[in-house]
């Protein structure tokens, strides 16, 4: 008995699903454990029992246990029916269950991926761990289940476990120095704190709220008091006309005081005319935002060469351009024209390009965003994704903004000469109709 | 108290007739008969369906649908036909197809069930499930093809379609297959669009009366394509009266009729005013650009083309029937099929169905189908709104995926590609009645008029950005198309632009505040879109699928950047726009 006591206080913590023990040995164990004395059963004890639980349904045996506890030396009949039925309640409550996915552990990394996509959260987490745990340390099989199942805490909804997530990728970090999982490690750090900053809860914008609806408590009470304030009145109605009306009157003008402080104290009422927008403030400032360039910087830094580097100047460039100043707009112009020139043969050149695109269209600067467009477009990294916006809106700078007309007829005919069922061949003809005084296209009568 | 003797019962002689007769047994025992019957039977069929499955050796393909249609169920059967001819031609072995067409009802609960329960058949028509659900479903339970749509198909062989990937032989290309999985999973079998049906020979009489009553010049066989003629046609009809002595009511109407009108003849016309809206060239006049240019005072609800395209909005509903507003689709059809009405708006997927119901009705006619009318730029008050007819966008529909269950994928995939060749896709849909969805594939006859116009105009506004706008634009319109507002007094083209002058920046700006919060809340759905692809170059050895993936995953990666971005800038564009708003007075 004290053997299996022993073993059975050993029990793996919540994670430890995969060594759950049988229902049946920790039944038999707990009917044992009832029976020692009283000072010897603790609730900690208790709560080792019931480890291989899920947490949602540990109270309530330890609950009963405990109350069950107070004279375990006197069983008498009643009580053994009592414990024997508290037995069954954690039977029906059943055992942790068991793993069940791939026993490879780089067969269980993909699952895990896969019921990431599902979001499959709890599985996820459970693939990841067995990974880890079976893979050989420091293995690339053993990052990558690292790696998983930080995802998994990152990306878990509604709610995500940022705590265990930065802890994971952390560490990762720190034992894949350089490396590419490594890296991205990192830059999943670094993302975390950036989103952060870009929460809903930054924002104060309650007063725009579907809850804030016209104050609703003086007309309720006010109808309530009528009807109690009636009651009243006809019951003093023989002791008193006088002290009838006087309770009436008192109700309602109760009703009317509280309504109105219970009205003051609810939201306004939601004036569409003259709706508030959340502060410019329920942006970050420019002190976070240096913090999170800083934090992408030691990226670049720390694991030259990895993709997780690249994507890393992405984002400051993209900070500074963010922060909406004209100086930071600049800056971030600055640095990205600087990195596309450093790493020409970069996969992230296309998204470098994009990124300064949407720094000059701000600046309302049309003539470089016509010329990164451009030389975007002739970089061609990916000739299988469709080009019909980019093409189209290049024709259109140059049409109306630049006026550069060579440019916007060459555009315009490749994106009709590609793009047989596009929405806005329309305007490209008629706009080609002007440019070149072309014959009227199909659709106009 | 009673005096019975207590051995009484025992004196009384035994009557046989206590127990049961046979019969009275054969009537107890009848219910337990057919309860174990009916038990065995269904066990016997079980078995021996499961019996069949262990020993067929027959490809079994199935197939699953909602359309009941008798000429969809023809259609594939009739494929697969011809797709067992091409297998016997080239020696493999034929299939054995199924198909279980589902009702619409039924269809989302029971398409759940079969996939969670692990007998999906085959190829599952996508819909009928809630946008989440679908993601789900698809990354858990159907293959993706992303590999295979990039390669050609090779029953386009001899065609022009012959060396171009699979994917671009659609109509749309199949857009980004689903941009969340960063997969394509499904294929679509026909496209669809909307006509205007009419009833020819009632048009040819009623004309001839109103040329004898010297109202019209000419006797008609098919309605004016131009709208003012159109509405002053239907204005004459409606002078008319039928055998009952009722007026003809020209147009069926309900409300989904008017917004079939609303999409294909009043839309296009605010095109002029997209160059005011379209602040970043895209050339599309997105819902916050709309509350920008608004805001900025760049465009107004009273700008003189927009009130005319409201005029014209009440011209059209002032010649649908009274009380159209509310009445059911049926009941719509009902008015036209009892040649009540001349002129009904339909889909292509109902034309057959109208066709049918038509040549059943006690007074049997025939059905014509042409364009809806066009305001044409010679009008004299309206002409300057005419850009043209409305781009039809030729999506995919009609589109099935391909389960995990299935226990031969190749042969799936197969029947897949040769469903969609252009010459096999332009039979089914022949068969089918519908339009088929691979280019240069011809529709029937009968469809020519559906064809759909791509070379159409695009709405030039938007004014719904959420539920505020949403809901306060389906208050407002319908006051304006029934011509009084809900108190009974008159509410014009003027009234409509005044309340949406006052009151539409107002819930404009709470859905904005909404929608910011909602994209903040996005952000981190986006990071995960991001994970998942990365996660999938992380762990593919295969480099060919490596370096799409990367190209998919560069794709993806703009996104969450722009997005930070674009929050930043609305902010920011916000706070400009409303200081020079208060700065000019328009705003508190």
């Amino acid at each position: 008995m004290l053997l299996l006591y022993l073993w059975n206080t050993q029990a793996p913590g919540p994670e430890g699903q995969n060594d759950s023990h049988c229902f049946l040995l920790s039944s038999v164990d707990l009917i044992f454990q009832i029976a020692l004395p009283h000072s010897f059963v603790t609730p900690t004890i208790l709560s080792n029992r019931f480890a291989w639980l899920d947490p949602r349904f540990r109270s309530l045996p330890v609950g009963m246990m405990s109350l069950m506890m107070k004279s375990v030396h006197s069983l008498t009949p009643f009580r053994i029916h009592t414990l024997l039925l508290c037995t069954l309640l954690v039977l029906l409550a059943g055992c942790s269950e068991e793993y069940s996915g791939p026993k490879e552990p780089h067969a269980a990394i993909e699952q895990g991926w896969v019921l990431i996509g599902v979001a499959e959260w709890d599985r996820a987490e459970a693939m990841f761990q067995y990974a880890a745990d079976h893979a050989k340390a420091g293995s690339q099989d053993y990052l990558h289940a690292q790696f998983g199942l930080g995802n998994a805490y990152q990306h878990r909804k509604p709610q995500a476990k940022p705590a265990e997530a930065l802890d994971v990728y952390t560490k990762l970090a720190a034992e894949d120095k350089g490396g590419e999982i490594g890296g991205f490690a990192a830059l999943s750090v670094a993302r975390i704190h950036h989103l952060k900053l870009y929460a809903p809860e930054n924002l104060d914008n309650s007063h725009n709220s579907d809850s804030t609806q016209r104050p609703m408590f003086t007309p309720i009470l006010l109808i309530l008091s009528l009807f109690i304030g009636t009651g009243a009145a006809y019951l003093l109605k023989n002791r008193s006309k006088q002290q009838g009306l006087l309770a009436l009157a008192t109700i309602i003008l109760a009703a009317w005081g509280i309504g109105g402080f219970l009205d003051r104290q609810a939201p306004a009422a939601a004036d569409t005319t003259s709706v508030k927008p959340s502060a410019p403030s329920s942006l970050p400032d420019a002190a976070a935002l240096d913090a999170i360039r800083a934090e992408y910087q030691q990226i670049v830094d720390g694991f030259p060469n990895t993709r997780a580097a690249e994507e890393a100047a992405i984002w400051i460039g993209s900070t500074w351009i963010a922060q909406m100043t004209p100086e930071s707009i600049n800056t971030g112009i600055a640095y990205l024209t600087k990195w596309v020139e450093a790493h020409p043969k970069s996969d992230y050149l296309a998204n470098a390009y994009h990124q300064l695109s949407g720094g000059y269209e701000i600046q309302e600067n049309y003539n470089d965003d016509l010329r990164v467009l451009i030389k975007w477009d002739e970089n061609n990294q990916d000739p299988t994704a469709n080009h019909a916006s980019a093409w189209f809106r290049i024709a259109r700078i140059a049409d109306l903004k630049v006026h550069d007309e060579a440019t916007a007829k060459a555009y315009y005919h490749k994106f009709l000469d590609k793009y047989e069922t596009e929405a806005r061949r329309f305007l490209a003809e008629r706009a080609l109709q002007r440019l070149e005084g072309g014959p009227k296209k199909e659709g106009q009568p | 108290m009673s005096s019975v003797p207590e051995n009484a019962s025992r004196a009384l002689p035994r009557v046989r007739s206590d127990a049961p007769s046979r019969w009275q047994w054969i009537k107890n025992s009848a219910a337990t008969f057919l309860l174990a019957t009916t038990f065995f039977a269904c066990l016997a069929r079980v078995l021996l369906r499961e019996k069949a499955k262990l020993t067929n050796d027959k490809i079994v393909l199935s197939l699953a649908h909602w359309q009941l249609e008798p000429g969809v169920t023809k259609g594939f059967d009739e494929m697969a036909k011809r797709y067992n001819e091409v297998r016997r031609a080239r020696g493999d072995a034929e299939i054995e197809f199924r198909q279980m067409p589902i009702p619409e009802g039924a269809y989302g609960q029971w398409v759940t069930t079969q996939l969670m329960g692990g007998t999906a058949p085959d190829l599952i028509e996508i819909g009928f499930l809630p946008y989440d659900t679908l993601l789900r479903f698809h990354a858990r339970y159907f293959t993706p093809v992303t590999r295979e749509i990039f390669k050609p198909n090779p029953y386009n062989k001899g065609t022009d379609l012959e060396d171009r990937p699979w994917k671009e032989t659609f109509v749309d290309g199949l857009g980004e297959g689903i941009p969340a999985l960063q997969e394509y999973y499904d294929v679509g079998l026909s496209t669809f669009s909307c006509r205007m049906f009419y009833n020819r020979e009632l048009l040819k009489t009623l004309t001839r009366k109103l040329v004898a009553q010297g109202k019209l010049d000419k006797e008609l066989d098919a309605p004016p394509d131009n709208l003012r003629e159109f509405l002053s046609l239907c204005d004459k009809l409606h002078e008319l009266t039928d055998e009952s002595g009722r007026p003809y009511l020209p147009i069926a109407g309900s409300p989904d009729r008017f917004g079939l009108i609303n999409w294909l003849t009043i839309s296009p016309l605010s095109a002029p005013v997209l160059t005011e809206v379209d602040d970043n060239c895209d050339g599309f006049a997105n819902d916050t650009e709309t509350f920008f240019a608004i805001l900025r005072n760049r465009f107004r609800f009273d700008d003189p083309r927009l009130k005319k395209v409201m005029a014209i909005t009440r011209a059209v509903t002032m010649r649908l029937q009274p009380g159209w507003n509310s009445v059911t689709r049926d009941e719509a059809v009902m008015l036209f099929v009892q040649q009540r009405s001349l002129f009904i708006g339909a889909g292509s997927w109902d034309g057959m169905t109208l066709i049918k119901q038509a040549a059943e009705a006690p007074k049997p006619f025939a059905v014509d189908i042409t364009q809806f009318p066009m305001v044409y730029p010679s009008d004299p008050e309206w002409g300057e709104l005419s850009w043209g007819r409305p781009y039809e966008k030729p999506a995919t529909g009609f589109s099935f995926g391909m389960t995990k269950m299935s226990k031969h994928p190749e042969v799936v995939l197969d029947f897949m590609r040769f469903l969609t060749a252009q010459k096999h896709n332009q039979e089914f849909n022949e068969i089918i009645g519908w339009i088929p969805v691979v280019r240069g594939a011809e529709m029937s006859k009968f469809l020519q008029a559906f064809k759909p116009n791509l070379h159409g105009v695009l709405s030039g506004y938007s004014p719904v950005l959420g539920a505020h706008t949403e809901t306060f634009m389906n208050q407002t319109n319908p006051n304006l198309w029934i011509g009084e507002d809900s108190n009974g007094k008159a509410f014009g083209v003027q009234e409509w632009c005044d309340r949406m002058n006052n009151r539409w920046l107002g819930e404009a700006f709470i859905d904005f505040e909404q929608r910011d919060e909602a994209y903040r809340d996005q952000l981190a759905s986006k990071e995960t879109v991001l994970a998942t692809t990365r996660a999938k170059i992380l762990l593919n050895s295969d480099p060919q699928m490596k370096k799409y993936l990367q190209q998919r995953y560069n794709g993806a990666f703009d996104p969450p950047v722009d997005a930070i971005r674009d929050i930043a800038r609305s902010r920011q564009l916000l706070q400009d726009a409303r200081a020079e708003a208060r700065k000019q007075g328009r705003l508190k």
